[in-house]
């Protein structure tokens, strides 16, 4: 099992640099995502070193280990503005967000993170049958095809309907307990 | 698409992306698609991707922080020994024809500390990789100091690097201690 948040990050404060590591691996992808969403690949890389730094250099003026991954998110986020003010203008920095959908603060990006997370953990965790399914109508890059999908199940093609409302009932009530 | 048939994922991606719902009619008499819509919302479905994974690199970079900065000043420095070096040994007979100077091998040792190094010799310069034991174990513990740069351990538990010159000394840093592995001839 892996240690809680807090245990890494009581290993890290008294200086054991496996727990940095471990604290590195869960939340690079948070840390480099914020800043990806606003900047390129390479200087995305450079936004993310530059948060970590910042982070290892602060790390004992932070005591609550919970704090943590919205300091990441925060950080990576206001050194990924910097990045693009020089780069460009301040106001076409703002403007600056790839995604149709507008901007989202570095909290919201680090909720929906978790919640993906949460929704595929859930996923995983339903009967193969169910994860299957649901996989394959809602989460798989590929087209589903209901003939092929029924055949996969071994269950008929007009039980798809049903199995479904099943499953996703099992999922909601998964997520509910999650949360 | 007929209201009597469920919106499939391409049509639940792009009304969740772009905030019109076609299937209104259809999600207000159907109480699943309401929870699949409900559930995809939560989960920001339809804010554009959100996870972008780093390079390998980057992440063993950002790895790297707290073992580089803990090796500046290791409590105690001592000065290890090479116990063979393949530019001194008479060569196995099977590759004594095998042109000289292409490849070093050399193993360090300091009490229960062993640095296995391969230095290999190509066209656009040397090749090494380096490998630390603590007894029979592979240990991950130390910074390799080749110069002026620091190496952090990488894919397989090896320092990698590349150099138009061989080194002429290098050090193993940890927290506790730091390895002087003595300077060498090449």
């Amino acid at each position: 099992m892996k240690p809680a948040l807090t245990e890494i990050w009581q290993a890290v404060l008294r200086g054991d640099a496996d727990a940095w590591e471990d604290l590195v691996s869960e939340y690079s992808t948070l840390v480099y995502s914020v800043a990806r969403r606003h900047l390129s690949d390479s200087d995305a890389e450079d936004c993310a070193q530059q948060t970590w730094l910042a982070l290892y250099k602060s790390r004992h003026r932070i005591k609550d280990a919970a704090r943590i991954p919205t300091w990441l998110a925060s950080t990576s986020y206001r050194r990924a503005m910097r990045i693009l003010r020089k780069k460009y203008s301040v106001r076409r920095a703002e403007q600056n967000v790839p995604d149709r959908a507008g901007p989202l603060t570095p909290d919201e990006h680090y909720t929906y993170l978790r919640r993906q997370a949460t929704l595929k953990r859930a996923v995983e965790s339903l009967d193969k049958r169910c994860r299957t399914l649901l996989t394959e109508l809602f989460f798989s890059q590929e087209e589903t095809r209901y003939k092929e999908l029924a055949k996969k199940l071994r269950i008929p093609r007009n039980s798809l309907g049903p199995t479904r409302q099943r499953c996703l009932k099992k999922l909601k009530k998964i997520l509910e307990e999650y949360e | 698409m007929r209201n009597s048939t469920h919106p499939d994922k391409i049509q639940l991606i792009q009304a969740l992306r772009t905030g019109r719902i076609p299937f209104q009619d259809h999600l207000k008499a159907c109480e699943n698609c309401r929870t699949l819509v409900g559930i995809l919302k939560w989960s920001g479905a339809g804010v554009g991707p959100l996870a972008w994974e780093p390079s390998e690199a980057a992440v063993r970079r950002s790895k790297a922080i707290a073992r580089i900065d803990q090796s500046r000043k290791p409590l105690k420095t001592l000065t290890g020994a090479i116990i063979f070096d393949s530019w001194k040994s008479q060569p196995a007979l099977a590759v004594r024809q095998a042109p000289f100077g292409i490849e070093r091998r050399i193993r360090f040792k300091l009490q229960q500390y062993t640095m296995e190094f391969v230095g290999i010799r190509q066209m656009t310069g040397w090749e090494f990789v380096a490998r630390v034991y603590d007894g029979d174990a592979v240990t991950r513990q130390f910074v390799l100091q080749t110069g002026t740069r620091k190496l952090v351990v990488g894919s397989g538990d090896c320092f990698h690097w590349h150099s138009q010159q061989p080194p002429r000394r290098m050090r193993l840093l940890s927290k506790l201690l730091g390895i002087d592995l003595g300077s060498l001839q090449w």
